[in-house]
């Protein structure tokens, strides 16, 4: 580049900043808020790489490489805890996105207002439950003394009882469901305000047309609300690293015998930091997650602009 | 200006012909297919709930003796009863969060709306870098200490109602990049241009035509942060020194908490009697938590209803 | 439930006036977020004098890491009224590489296993208590219960057969990966999981879970022992126990329990650090906090007014030394009191006792204390820094099967090996390798070896 033409650029630059001027306006106030309330705590992950004591202090305290995050590597069950980490969420990506926008287009299909909003509000419901409760409300079902499930259903069956909490393999199922059925209205919310955002001629145009209501869902609904699909993965692949702590702790309970199926990073951790008070190994865990969600989301997000720069996050 | 105001006008007009005719329904039998899917749906969402609700009227004995049940031998009052034997806290605690709650989902929801609205436009040429500033925040984060000590020593806010509406919970980068998308896709570029022909600023822009024509996704947005106002006790255990001024969600944690410790614990309270029925409590928490928000809940889905009419802006 | 808290600070301070001039503080955080808000307070730096701590809430590892100030000189210097008021095992006790970091409170300092029993059932079928001579002896009481009780659960077993374990094994840094023998009291540190007895402890679990002895949710239930004790379902259940236990239990359950000893009262490291009053490096005048302490350990006003609040108002004087509340105030309704929460603070053996309490309670905490085998390794402290990522293992394999068999829901003939061998993989020997070494060190210093 010249030096005419990078002065020309920085002039371009200078005009398109001053021709939105209010658009930074708009912007400041959310700017000031993330700078002080993550940017500046941001420093912070330095600790991440320091073998902390209080006699010296955080920022004088000696360095210690990646000492905080062997812990992490260092028990056989490594492997175990990260691929339930992710596979769970690979799991409650795909199916919680597949309902989710079934469920507003069905939704969007009912023509009683009143029965529509019920509907919508009873699939909400679950979600203002805490895990602490949903994990009471799971144990009610599936106790081996009392449960629901044993007494009710299997016993008139002629059945032998299950001992679920002695069990992993019942668990992917357990989690799933019930994971799905607290975080399912709240998909939905989204998908239908995307749904109803579509324009209305597009499917009056295709009736004219005589388009099927399958068309119309492949042709006009799946691509209008595709870039909040592909925002909202993005963001969700982000997170990949990160489990639900409040699903994983409380719902099964904390046993440790079904660890095989339900222990993830986030519990693992916890469990440690009970007994363990190191804010330089839990900046050290944090640290991990982000990188890995960072470079996948980053992964992900060159592969979106690929197919349609629209739709990239960034 | 002219033109925002003829546009609300439109949009009035535009509802009433949408709810008598619907030619685009789909057909008797799916239809109904389509009710009975929600019925079922709905029973098993409103089920485990009618338990928790159940649960909390029977006699603690009963829950212990017999477990969960929907048609308990024995009803009882005791876990209300124990839980408002001293109502005062209660009620502020009650204050506490309705004023945290409107106050941080009205801030929140114009600073997240402000900030989603720039990077939405395309011809924002910066609109990639502040997307990428928000973004980066949802993943990385330097921990709880130093966030502790941003707030607490340099903000000084601890033991004030702003501890519970500014840390963490005033704006998310999530729902930034929702909006953005939302703005993107549903208000179209010419509208921009027309009101720059207009001369109509670009505030006004944002607060007469873009605002409006959004209140679905604002009304979805504006739902999240009232539920994650309305649920979060963290803000308070962490800052909050002052019963005064602990949310109610805290009120009801810690009060969970302290009867674990006590039933856990030998050397604590030694002389206390356990008189509290702590299974049915639990739940009775739960309903006291949730029940004032159900009804926030038709509030924010009127949007869902009335809404949109791009399609009468161009038109 | 102190809303007159101002009120008891301002007596205080009106107390301390001519003593040692200081403005006192009262800052009451909540059990259920004590250790939380507290790591909060200290990694962030926040200004205090005092606090509450213990080897739970982890004294040692914060004392390591310099969050305490160490208080030898300024003991010394200001606080010549402390040694005569507490028992000497505390001081040695409290040493963390040997300097003291706190100052534990005055109480009992040892511990006993006891099974606590349903005294109408025990009289009714004449179970008597000189009849145990072993846990195993627990079995003919269970199995007349299942018999003639059908809608009782004879054993609780809810973190039940811990406490037969803790009879017999010394934790060290409050785990299992390495203990002490109680019954050889030596310095020798062994691997319980591959002890008989303790092998023995779990198949008597297994075989009362599997006759019908245990309750059946055990392992997973939420419910605690003294919650179903006081609804009636089960017989009876095990606490680490002290002089009047029963009668504090029966207290908290409603229920009439008699209490049967397991073992001899036994002192450990860990007992006499399980209440710390521990100085904050931010404490900008150390010295006059030890002024403080030195009043809280031998002045019995000041104590008794931060236990029990201001006479007259929260409590009345029946004798000199056993108070109750005035007229129309119950427990529940008091303006001040520490919550049950007494013992933290200072030498209990000055506070107050309540009319309905035994008269004779500090009698018998001295009785207790003076029959009590001391550990050889009292005042030993393990550093687990060269062996953290071990241990993080191993608690997480722990954790996975420890519920299940010491409950007996778990099968030990195939679990307990498993375990084992898992806890051998996540770098069990290394750890007691450590210990071991730590140990040896330690006894050599101080000439015990």
């Amino acid at each position: 580049m010249s030096r005419s033409q990078a002065a020309a650029a920085r002039r371009s630059l200078w005009k398109d900043a001053r021709r939105h001027r209010f658009l930074f306006l708009l912007l400041l106030p959310g700017t000031l808020y993330l700078i002080l309330n993550n940017y500046l705590p941001m420093f912070g992950l330095i600790i991440a790489f320091k073998n902390v004591n209080f006699t010296d202090g955080i920022l004088r305290s000696p360095w210690s490489g990646f000492d905080n995050f062997k812990f992490l590597f260092s028990t056989t069950d490594a492997w175990v805890i990260t691929r339930n980490t992710v596979l769970y969420n690979l799991l409650f990506i795909a199916v919680g996105l597949v309902l989710s926008i079934a469920f507003a287009v069905l939704l969007n299909e009912v023509r009683n207002r009143v029965f529509r909003s019920f509907f919508q509000s009873a699939m909400f419901f679950p979600y203002f439950l805490s895990f602490v409760i949903v994990g009471y409300l799971v144990f009610a079902l599936l106790s081996i003394e009392h449960g629901f499930v044993n007494n009710h259903i299997l016993a008139p069956l002629g059945m032998e009882p299950i001992d679920w909490y002695n069990d992993p393999k019942y668990w992917p199922y357990i989690l799933t469901i019930t994971n799905l059925w607290k975080n399912i209205g709240y998909g939905t919310v989204i998908y239908l305000a995307a749904i109803i955002g579509v324009e209305s001629s597009y499917y009056e145009a295709a009736l004219i047309d005589g388009a099927s209501k399958w068309r119309q869902f492949g042709s006009i609904t799946l691509p209008s609300i595709m870039p909040v699909v592909v925002v909202l993965t993005l963001l969700n692949i982000g997170r990949i690293f990160y489990a639900d702590f409040g699903l994983f702790y409380n719902v099964p309970l904390h046993t440790g015998l079904l660890y095989p199926t339900t222990l993830v990073i986030d519990t693992y951790v916890y469990d440690i930091m009970v007994t363990r008070n190191d804010i330089g190994m839990s900046t050290a865990v944090g640290l991990y997650q982000a990188a890995v969600g960072f470079v996948l989301v980053f992964l992900s997000n060159w592969f979106v602009r690929r197919v349609n720069k629209e739709n990239a996050l960034f | 200006m002219e033109n925002a105001i003829k546009l609300r006008q439109e949009e009035k007009a535009a509802e009433r012909p949408r709810k008598a005719y619907q030619p685009n329904a789909v057909s008797r039998p799916a239809h109904a297919a389509i009710n009975v899917l929600f019925v079922l749906y709905t029973l098993f969402c409103l089920l485990p709930i009618l338990l928790v609700v159940i649960v909390s009227f029977t006699d603690e004995q009963t829950v212990l003796l017999s477990g969960y049940n929907y048609f308990p031998s024995k009803l009882s009052l005791d876990a209300y009863r124990f839980l408002f034997a001293d109502p005062l806290p209660i009620v502020r605690a009650y204050g506490v969060t309705i004023g945290a709650t409107v106050a941080g989902t009205v801030v929140g929801l114009l600073v997240t709306a402000a900030f989603a609205y720039p990077i939405s436009r395309r011809d924002f040429r910066f609109r990639n870098v502040f997307s990428f500033f928000a973004f980066f925040t949802m993943l990385f984060n330097g921990g709880l200490v130093p966030w502790y000590i941003v707030y607490s020593k340099y903000m000084d806010i601890g033991n004030t109602i702003l501890a519970l509406i500014l840390p963490n919970l005033l704006m998310s980068a999530f729902y930034i990049l929702m909006m953005r998308t939302f703005f993107a896709t549903t208000i179209p570029a010419e509208i921009y241009e027309s009101a720059e022909i207009d001369g109509a600023g670009e505030l006004l822009v944002f607060f007469r035509i873009v605002i409006p024509l959004s209140l679905p996704v604002m009304a979805t947005v504006g739902l999240f942060y009232t539920l994650q106002y309305w649920n979060d006790w963290y803000n308070s255990m962490i800052f909050i020194n002052n019963d005064r001024i602990i949310s109610l969600q805290y009120l009801m944690q810690r009060t969970l908490l302290n009867i674990q410790y006590i039933l856990n614990n030998s050397h604590a309270a030694a002389t206390a009697r356990i008189d509290f029925p702590s299974e049915t409590v639990r739940m009775a928490m739960a309903v006291i938590g949730i029940g004032p928000i159900v009804f926030a809940y038709p509030f924010f889905q009127r949007y869902f209803v009335s809404g949109l009419t791009v399609g009468a802006v161009k038109g | 439930m102190t809303p007159d808290v101002p009120a008891v600070e301002s007596a205080i301070d009106d107390y301390l006036k001519d003593k040692i001039n200081v403005n006192v503080k009262l800052n009451f955080v909540d059990w259920g977020n004590y250790q939380n808000k507290t790591n909060l307070m200290i990694t962030s730096g926040e200004k205090f004098d005092l606090m509450y701590t213990a080897n739970w809430l982890g004294y040692a590892n914060s004392a390591a890491k310099g969050m305490f100030a160490p208080i030898d000189d300024l003991l010394a210097q200001y606080g010549p009224d402390i040694a005569d008021n507490l028992a000497p095992v505390y001081l040695e006790g409290a040493k963390v590489n040997g300097k003291l970091y706190g100052l534990p409170s005055n109480k009992e300092y040892a511990a006993t296993q006891a099974l606590l029993v349903r005294k109408d059932l025990m009289d009714k079928y004449g179970f008597k208590a000189e009849d145990i001579k072993s846990y195993h002896d627990f079995t003919n009481w269970f199995k007349t219960i299942k018999e003639n009780e059908p809608s009782i659960v004879p054993f609780a077993g809810i973190g039940d057969m811990e406490s037969v374990i803790n009879s017999q094994f010394e934790q060290i840094n409050g785990d299992y990966f390495g203990v002490l023998s109680k019954q050889a009291n030596d310095l020798k540190v062994i691997n319980p999981f591959e002890d008989p007895s303790f092998t023995e402890v779990l198949q008597q679990a297994r075989d009362w879970y599997q006759a019908g002895y245990i309750v059946k949710d055990a392992a997973t239930t939420q419910v605690t022992r003294d919650e179903f004790m006081k609804n009636g379902k089960v017989f009876s259940f095990m606490v680490g126990s002290k002089p009047g236990i029963d009668k504090e239990k029966s207290l908290t359950t409603g229920v009439d329990l008699v209490q049967v000893d397991m073992d001899k009262p036994y002192t450990t490291t860990g007992d006499v650090t399980g209440a710390i009053l521990a100085i904050s490096k931010t404490s900008k005048d150390p010295a006059r906090v030890m002024m403080f302490l030195n009043l809280l350990y031998s002045d019995k006003t000041l104590l008794n007014m931060i236990d029990w609040g201001i006479e007259g108002k929260h409590y009345v004087k029946k004798s000199d030394n056993i108070i109750d509340f005035p007229e129309g105030i119950t427990s529940a309704n008091v303006a001040y009191s520490a919550q049950g929460d007494q013992w933290i603070f200072g030498n209990q053996f000055n506070s107050y006792l309540f009319a309905n309490e035994d008269p004779k309670k500090w009698d018998n905490f001295k009785a207790f204390n003076d029959a009590a085998t001391i550990s050889k390794a009292l005042g030993f402290v393990f550093d687990p820094t060269p062996v953290q990522n071990e241990i993080s293992a191993c608690l997480n394999t722990y954790n996975q099967y420890s519920k299940g068999l010491f409950t007996g829901t778990l099968d030990l003939n195939k679990y307990l090996p498993e375990l084992t061998k898992k806890l051998k993989a996540n770098g069990m020997d290394k750890i007691i390798a450590e210990k071991q070494k730590q140990l040896d060190a330690w006894a050599q210093a101080q000439g015990k070896a």
